[in-house]
């Protein structure tokens, strides 16, 4: 189990929404296939999130995100992972992400989306 | 644990957060008066956070000022507010919270943990007014007294600003003696409740049992009469005498007793043997057949010459037809009972112990009925109401699960609790009893009276339903208060070490790429080579690639014909002016401003195989085809 500290200093709430992680991207090089696996998230805030996945990933690792939620368009983001644990009554893994700042994603309207759904859940 | 107050100071602040204002924060010498002022006049807010919001509902706090009270607050105010004193008693404890904080703000909140006075004082308070609503009298007048001069003495000791260390070390002994001071009131207070507790706990320990055994031998005799017809007599000595006798074996002997056991197992026999159908056919046989003699309702006798007439009384027991041998042996097994039964319940019957007349004459009535049924006399039933037994909370339908009952087990005596009734104030009761083997407790106010019995499962719902809900143990603030501040400064050491680590990380990444890139090497090359656009690209023309990589684009890192490495742009910061290229697993393999990597093309240890588009990129594609389909599946 590894030890991970909750560096987490915005709000967050506990919202399920489908999630897709790219943990590896194609390369044409080695012909090896892009891996996606499509989660859940256990909490979400506008600098990041928590899924619950059935592999590890190790920290510091910077991945390709995608929020999915109906009726809005796919938010794609970029994030490290930060925090990873096991738990050992599941064998699940928890992972905890921080977005990063980057063009050609969608941050903003990751941000928007979370206040939106932070508002209609009160 | 040794506590660095900057560690401590940044855990603080990082647990509790204050939101941005405009507003200007408190003086820290205008905060240490107001809570000065708040230990005199009492506190009537549930928090001091929310006291000094409406005391100065135009400033703010420092992020540090803000985060020591909220660290206080949630564990010495909350205990206040969850126990429910009266009025009068809660707004004094506040104040002397206030007068916590005012310490912790003027010596560093580290100081509580490390000489714990001033909460002790604080515990001894709380403690000395635990049932405050219900003293009475004399008590009430000395307990006041003793509550109002320690208030003052604590005023007096932690007035002043000074901190000297000599003066600081004379305040925290005085502290102490304060707090013993309210200790020793406090164990003689309850020196004097307790011999009133144990008066009434002996009391109520015989009325306990007595209870409880007249419920359980009620109990017994319902549930073995239930749904059977019995006669009258019978009825009247189940319902009677038999109850009795129930109930005095219970208490004398008690409920794992021999003799309880074989009380109930003759009630059982009784009941049984009182039933018609458990007469065995055969001799349903004998009572019909015209050659035997018989009694009619008159008591003459129909004699046939040369036929035995029926047992007078001194002869041998009516002997069995020769019927099914198995029935021969369930009857004779059955003869034998209901012939020994009358001596049997002789030896139970102990409520008729010293009337051995009216025992005889109970116990011939149920001979009387025994023989009459196996005469086939027919025995009407008589009606029969259930012994009326004290349910309490829960009927007979109610249980509750083990899961609600498992506190309820490890509740000891000593323990108190607040109790709320509907549309009244809450109180606070004592568990001074718990039977374990009767499953009954008992409950006292401050004054040593009963104030409630319950068995354990009407706790148990009690407790569930937060009627009752217990007090904090004694000490409670100050674990409370110590074990936060020992994580609070475990995590974020340990949040500062993995920041410290990455950045080693990060650093020697760096000074290893700085090192490759000041590497010179000699290279003998044409002059039409340089010439030709070939491996090594003047810095311009660098700068324009990399001014059009996208996110997704695909470079080569490293040395041109030597262990090239590919890397994909996954973050382009460019308020940080920061680009991250990470492998397929999103390893990092570096992070570069714009400049270094144009370098890097220029110098020939970085080529670009292409610069990412969004129509190439395969995670959206993916994500695009399978919405689609989710969409197409959902419209039709």
């Amino acid at each position: 189990m590894t030890d991970y500290v909750d560096e987490r200093s915005s709000p967050r709430f506990e919202k399920d929404v489908t999630i897709f992680i790219e943990v590896q991207a194609a390369s044409s090089k080695n012909s090896s296939k892009q891996d996606i696996i499509i989660c859940k998230s256990l909490d979400l805030s506008s600098q990041g999130l928590q899924v619950v996945l059935d592999r590890s990933i190790p920290e510091g690792r910077i991945l390709r995100l995608c929020l999915d939620i109906k009726n809005k368009e796919p938010i794609f983001v970029v994030a490290e992972v930060v925090w990873m644990y096991q738990n050992t009554k599941s064998g699940d893994y928890h992972v905890g992400f921080k977005l990063l700042e980057s063009t050609g994603t969608d941050i903003a309207d990751w941000q928007q989306t979370i206040s939106e759904i932070f508002i209609n859940a009160d | 644990m040794e506590m660095d107050p900057n560690t401590l100071k940044a855990a603080l602040i990082a647990q509790f957060p204050i939101q941005e204002t405009d507003k200007p924060p408190i003086a820290e010498a205008t905060l240490v008066e107001f809570l000065g002022d708040m230990l005199d006049s009492g506190v009537d807010e549930e928090s001091i956070l929310s006291a000094l919001h409406k005391k100065e509902p135009d400033a703010s706090l420092s992020a540090d000022h803000h985060a020591i009270i909220c660290l206080i607050d949630s564990c010495c105010s909350v205990v206040i507010t969850r126990a429910e004193f009266p009025t009068e008693i809660s707004r004094r404890l506040m104040g002397v919270i206030a007068c916590i904080t005012r310490l912790a703000l003027n010596e560093g909140i580290e100081c509580l943990s490390q000489n714990r006075g001033a909460l002790k004082v604080l515990e001894s308070l709380i403690d000395l007014t635990i049932g405050w609503s219900d003293i009475r009298g004399n008590p009430r007048d000395s307990v006041e007294q003793k509550f109002q001069s320690s208030l003052v003495g604590l005023s007096l000791l932690t007035e002043s600003p000074n901190s000297g260390e000599s003066y600081l070390e004379a305040r925290d002994n005085l502290l102490t003696l304060l707090q013993n001071d309210i200790a020793g009131f406090s164990a003689k207070e309850k020196r004097r409740i307790g011999k009133l507790e144990q008066r009434m706990v002996d009391a109520e320990a015989g009325h306990f049992k007595t209870l409880q055994s007249k419920n359980l031998a009620a109990q017994t005799v319902n549930a073995a009469m239930e749904n059977q017809q019995l006669p009258r007599p019978i009825v009247e000595f189940l319902q009677g005498v038999w109850l009795d006798s129930l109930q005095l074996i219970l208490t004398r002997q008690g409920l794992q007793s021999e003799e309880w056991l074989r009380a109930t197992k003759l009630t059982e026999t009784l009941v049984m043997t009182m039933q018609p159908e458990n007469m065995p056919t055969g001799q349903a046989a004998i009572t019909e057949q015209p050659q035997e003699p018989t009694l009619t309702l008159e008591g003459t006798t129909e004699i046939e010459e040369g036929v035995d007439t029926f047992p007078k009384e001194g002869a041998e027991p009516i002997q069995e037809p020769n019927t099914d041998p198995k029935e021969s042996l369930e009857a004779q097994d059955l003869y034998r009972i209901i012939e020994h039964l009358p001596e049997e319940l002789r030896k139970s019957l102990v409520a008729l112990e010293h009337n051995l007349d009216a025992a005889d004459a109970e116990l011939s009535i149920i001979e009387s009925i025994h023989v009459d049924i196996m005469t086939g006399e027919p025995q009407s039933g008589h009606e029969f109401a259930p012994i009326a037994t004290d349910e309490g909370l829960l009927d007979e339908n109610t249980s509750v699960s083990k899961s609600l009952l498992a506190p309820v087990e490890k509740l000891k005596p000593g323990q108190w609790f607040i109790y709320t009734e509907d549309a009244q104030p809450s109180r606070h009761i004592k568990l001074t009893l718990k039977v374990d083997g009767l499953k009954q407790l008992l409950f006292t106010n401050r004054n040593g009276a009963k104030v409630l019995q319950v068995n354990y499962s009407e706790f148990a719902y009690l407790m569930s339903s937060e009627t009752a809900t217990a007090l904090p143990p004694p000490g409670a603030i100050t674990l409370s208060l110590r074990t936060s501040l020992s994580n609070l400064v475990k995590k974020q050491v340990k949040k500062e070490k993995v920041i410290k680590e990455r950045r080693k990380e990060l650093a020697a990444a760096k000074r290893k790429k700085e090192m490759e890139d000041t590497q010179f090497v000699l290279v003998a090359v044409r002059k039409d080579q340089l010439q030709s656009t070939g491996e090594l690209v003047d810095h311009k023309k660098a700068s324009e690639l990399v001014s059009r990589l996208n996110l997704g684009a695909t470079i080569k890192l490293g040395e041109a014909g030597k262990n090239f490495v590919d890397a994909r742009l996954a973050v382009d910061d460019p308020s940080d002016d920061k680009i991250i290229f990470v492998d397929q697993t999103g390893l990092n393999l570096g992070e570069y401003t714009k400049d270094q990597i144009a370098d890097l093309i220029a110098g020939g240890q970085c080529e670009v195989v292409d610069s990412g588009t969004t129509e190439q990129d395969d995670f959206r594609s993916v994500i695009t085809r399978m919405r689609k389909k989710k969409n197409l599946a959902e419209d039709s």
